[in-house]
């Protein structure tokens, strides 16, 4: 283990973080429409996750968000069939097809999938729909792992969890605006991504607490560095660091399915 | 997926205006880098602004004083800073708070902010020049939407002339504040660089996220480079650098809106070789500004 000012070396230098427990917990796969995604294939993303230390990474697919979803789950289920020890699969659906969310969910589970994605924000359907109502009834039975995009307003996502509490709540991305939620509710984290503003991390950990934050890059849509940089560097302890890169998430997969 | 994310920038900012406690630098010692590379990748921000600003962050840096804490805590050797008042409120009276700023602060380099002259409110081109002449000032900035002046030829066309003649890096920022992405015209762009094709200009923007139009202004414009704190893209540097040559990159923070460590890292942990990184990181702009002719 390093102590605070390696941490600090480590991105200053642009080193791996080595001997350091580091999970990705949000992450994607494929091509995008808005964007060139330079090196896109499985193989590429391991060699870009070393780059920075990165263990593990949770991914679902692009092709998901904007485009087929089943031909996206199927590129994530074989990255991870080639590097079952790097990537997490996550199952991506688009409520605009609601006779085929369950099948696809018991799909991707045969696929080796574990946990599910979700961003109507891209789909042009309301975070609260009630399409996915059947969505939640499956998971909870299951104890799955759903992260989605945002989760509509605090009250919904606070009340989805009391309702399901099989189900692991993850916050695509950080909103300040779930912090009470996130602090009252066990089944539900937030990830980090998307906190580039000075001082961030730091205040983040005062708004949800270390042990509900995990570390989410958002590659490759965004470089790694936005929020490696950020929360390596931040005034925080070694201790919630290490929480927030990998501890916090271990925990999620000991303890979900 | 960070795209709509830009949706969630109202709930964002208010995240941003409870800071008071956090917005601290982190005090280094002995971070000096191991072997040849980071003796050689000197860090110079081609993107920083000093001074009040309107949508200040609560608690969040902003001062002269806060800059220079940063620059330590980040190993920013040198930073090209304009005035806050500058872009916010006058050119006229933010360059002149600046140099009343960065007096005797060797390591903060000061770039005006140019506008429109018509009004009489900035000087005409010639003036302009002689001013920057005469206090050594190697850089200037363009706020597009800021003083809502046309960027075109009939507009801005005569002082792009006197800049091209004397070589001064012109810094083109085309949002109106950090919330803003891909809002602006690659015409204008590509129309102003070919008017003046060796007129050194450098595209800042608070955030890029269709790259493939920065691919193709890159490609179509020699003269033109970018800013990175903008463009957070995968891979982002090394793409950049193989594309188009590590000359056409300048490492830049965006600070105080944005934490300086992000861009520094993207620097870092680009596959590229060293000379690449220190170009980027600082070897560009500080050639640009020698380049200047007077």
């Amino acid at each position: 283990m390093v102590s605070s000012t390696d941490f600090v070396q480590v991105v200053r230098q642009g080193l791996p973080l080595s001997g350091e427990l580091v999970i990705d917990a949000h992450a994607h796969l494929g091509l995008m429409r808005d964007y060139h995604v330079p090196h896109p294939e499985a193989r590429d993303l391991v060699a870009y996750m070393d780059r920075y230390g990165l263990g593990q990474a949770c991914i679902f697919a692009f092709a998901g968000v904007s485009s087929d979803f089943v031909y996206g789950n199927d590129l994530v289920a074989a990255a991870v069939r080639a590097f079952p020890a790097r990537f997490i699969g996550y199952t991506t659906l688009n409520a605009n097809y609601p006779e085929d969310l369950i099948p696809e969910l018991e799909r991707g589970e045969r696929l080796g999938l574990r946990g599910i994605k979700l961003i109507t924000a891209y789909q042009g359907l309301s975070e609260e729909t009630e399409r996915f109502f059947p969505v939640y009834e499956w998971a909870n039975a299951r104890r799955k792992i759903i992260l989605s995009h945002q989760w509509g307003s605090p009250d919904f996502l606070g009340r989805t969890a009391a309702r399901q509490p099989g189900i692991c709540f993850v916050i695509g991305h950080l909103n300040p605006a779930y912090a009470e939620v996130v602090r009252k509710y066990d089944n539900v984290f937030t990830t980090t991504t998307f906190v580039p503003w000075p001082g961030a991390i730091a205040q983040a950990v005062q708004w949800f607490g270390a042990s509900k934050i995990l570390f989410g890059s958002d590659f490759p849509d965004l470089d790694t560095s936005l929020n490696i940089g950020p929360l390596l560097t931040a005034r925080i302890s070694d201790g919630d660091k290490r929480l927030i890169l990998g501890q916090n998430m271990a925990q999620i997969l000991g303890t979900y399915r | 997926m960070a795209g709509s994310v830009i949706s969630l920038i109202p709930t964002l900012v208010l995240f941003a205006l409870a800071q008071r406690y956090f917005v601290q630098g982190v005090v280094l010692s002995g971070t000096k880098g191991k072997g040849a590379a980071m003796d050689t990748i000197t860090f110079f921000d081609a993107n920083c602004q000093v001074g009040r600003y309107n949508y200040r962050i609560e608690g969040g840096p902003y001062s002269r004083a806060d800059l220079s804490v940063d620059g330590q805590a980040q190993e920013i050797a040198r930073r090209l800073v304009f005035h806050a008042m500058a872009k916010e409120y006058s050119p006229a009276v933010g360059n002149q708070r600046l140099l009343d700023e960065l007096a005797g602060h060797d390591g903060l380099v000061p770039c005006w902010v140019v506008s429109s002259w018509t009004s009489g409110e900035t000087p005409p081109p010639a003036e302009m020049i002689a001013s920057l002449r005469e206090r050594d000032i190697r850089a200037v900035r363009f706020f597009r939407e800021f003083y809502n002046v046309p960027m075109a030829e009939w507009s801005m066309g005569a002082l792009w002339s006197e800049l091209e003649v004397h070589r001064v890096p012109l810094f083109l920022d085309l949002g109106l504040r950090w919330a803003t992405m891909d809002d602006f015209n690659s015409d204008e762009v590509y129309d102003l660089c070919h008017a003046h094709p060796i007129l050194p200009v450098i595209l800042v923007k608070h955030r890029i996220r269709y790259n493939r139009r920065i691919y193709q202004l890159l490609e179509a414009c020699p003269n033109l480079r970018l800013e990175l704190s903008g463009y957070w893209h995968f891979r982002a540097v090394e793409e950049i650098c193989t594309r188009f040559g590590a000359d056409r990159l300048l490492f830049g923070t965006n600070w105080p809106y944005m934490d300086s460590s992000f861009a520094r890292a993207m620097v870092m942990y680009a596959e590229v070789t060293d000379s690449m990184k220190a170009a980027v990181a600082g070897g560009n702009l500080a050639r640009l500004l020698e380049g200047v002719r007077w």
